[in-house]
């Protein structure tokens, strides 16, 4: 149904662009996932929330990436696959901001222990580039209703 | 009638995000609930007035030493502490604790011969990580609790505050 909205071309890329965005939150997920109380001393540095939340919030988020990566692959709710992964990469832009904001020498923990890059602007580029991906999975993929009634 | 439809297919969406993250976040709690070596939301950092290096601290709750009290343990019974640091290869040979003993996580839980050779005699045994929030420090205390070492430390501040210390640092950038 995309096809006809957008074109064969345009059908193609919002497919890359979803199994792109799926497969990157995979990947982070499952890095996390490999090293959980390494990642809650990543948030822990981010300075933001009390020590429970670190905790929880390293156990869940990485589960979190994983079934959304998931779903984004096997195209089942991708829109709202979108819509979640947009909202992890605008909370994850948010810290970031905070951080270099605050200007603390901490690592980013994006990619779990695949990425032991600093905080920086580099890192806001690589949650811009996510969320831009997020945005247009979302707003290219076309709503199961309107493919339903086409 | 597509205008009518938008708000109410957005609320459809909205509703499958919250199903979505609540199931995902479900599953990661219960198989973090299920693992072996779970991380323990709830265990915060306890303070607790730290008794002298030879004290024993019955149960499996790792509990604090400040670095003045290590400093002090260290200072009295050298020979008899212990400082396991359990931050990174790279992290531990760019600075740390003179004699600290480097070993991650893993190794606690996966080589105990190794870790026992490595703590054999000690009285107190002071985990330490990057910081004063470092669940790796606890897990490793927390095991080494459970394997039957008795009294084992959390050290408050981890390499941030003992760095900062103006007590003596070991390693390639010091």
């Amino acid at each position: 149904m995309a096809k006809k909205k957008n074109g064969r071309f345009g059908f193609y890329v919002v497919i890359a662009a979803r199994l792109l965005l799926g497969g990157l939150l995979v990947y982070a997920g499952y890095n996390k996932l490999l090293d959980v109380p390494k990642f809650a001393e990543d948030i822990a540095h981010f300075r933001l929330l009390p020590s429970p939340l670190n905790r929880a919030l390293a156990i869940v988020l990485p589960w979190n990436e994983f079934v959304v990566g998931c779903l984004l692959i096997l195209g089942i709710w991708s829109r709202a696959a979108a819509l979640a992964s947009l909202l992890f990469f605008t909370v994850f832009a948010i810290a970031v901001t905070s951080a270099i904001a605050r200007n603390l020498n901490i690592e980013c923990g994006c990619l779990g222990n695949a990425d032991a890059s600093k905080v920086g602007l580099a890192t806001l580029g690589k949650d811009a580039v996510g969320l831009a991906l997020a945005g247009f999975v979302y707003f290219a993929s076309v709503p199961a209703k309107a493919s339903k009634a086409k | 009638m597509r205008k009518k439809s938008k708000p109410s297919s957005f609320r459809a969406e909205l509703l499958q995000v919250a199903l979505i993250v609540g199931l995902s976040a479900a599953l990661g709690l219960a198989v973090n609930a299920f693992s072996a070596n779970p991380l323990h939301i709830l265990l915060d950092n306890i303070p607790v007035e730290a008794p002298g290096p030879r004290a024993e601290i019955p149960n499996a709750v790792p509990h604090r030493i400040s670095i003045a009290e290590l400093m002090q343990a260290r200072k009295v019974t050298p020979e008899l502490v212990r400082v396991l640091d359990v931050r990174s290869q790279a992290q531990y040979d760019a600075g740390h604790v003179p004699d600290a003993i480097h070993a991650t996580l893993e190794a606690i839980l996966k080589s105990r011969v190794e870790i026992d050779s490595s703590l054999a005699g000690a009285t107190l045994i002071v985990a330490m990580c990057d910081g004063d929030d470092c669940p790796k420090a606890e897990s490793a205390a927390d095991a080494l609790t459970k394997l039957g070492y008795k009294n084992v430390r959390v050290l408050t501040g981890g390499w941030d505050g003992y760095s900062h210390s103006g007590n003596p640092i070991e390693g390639t950038r010091h």
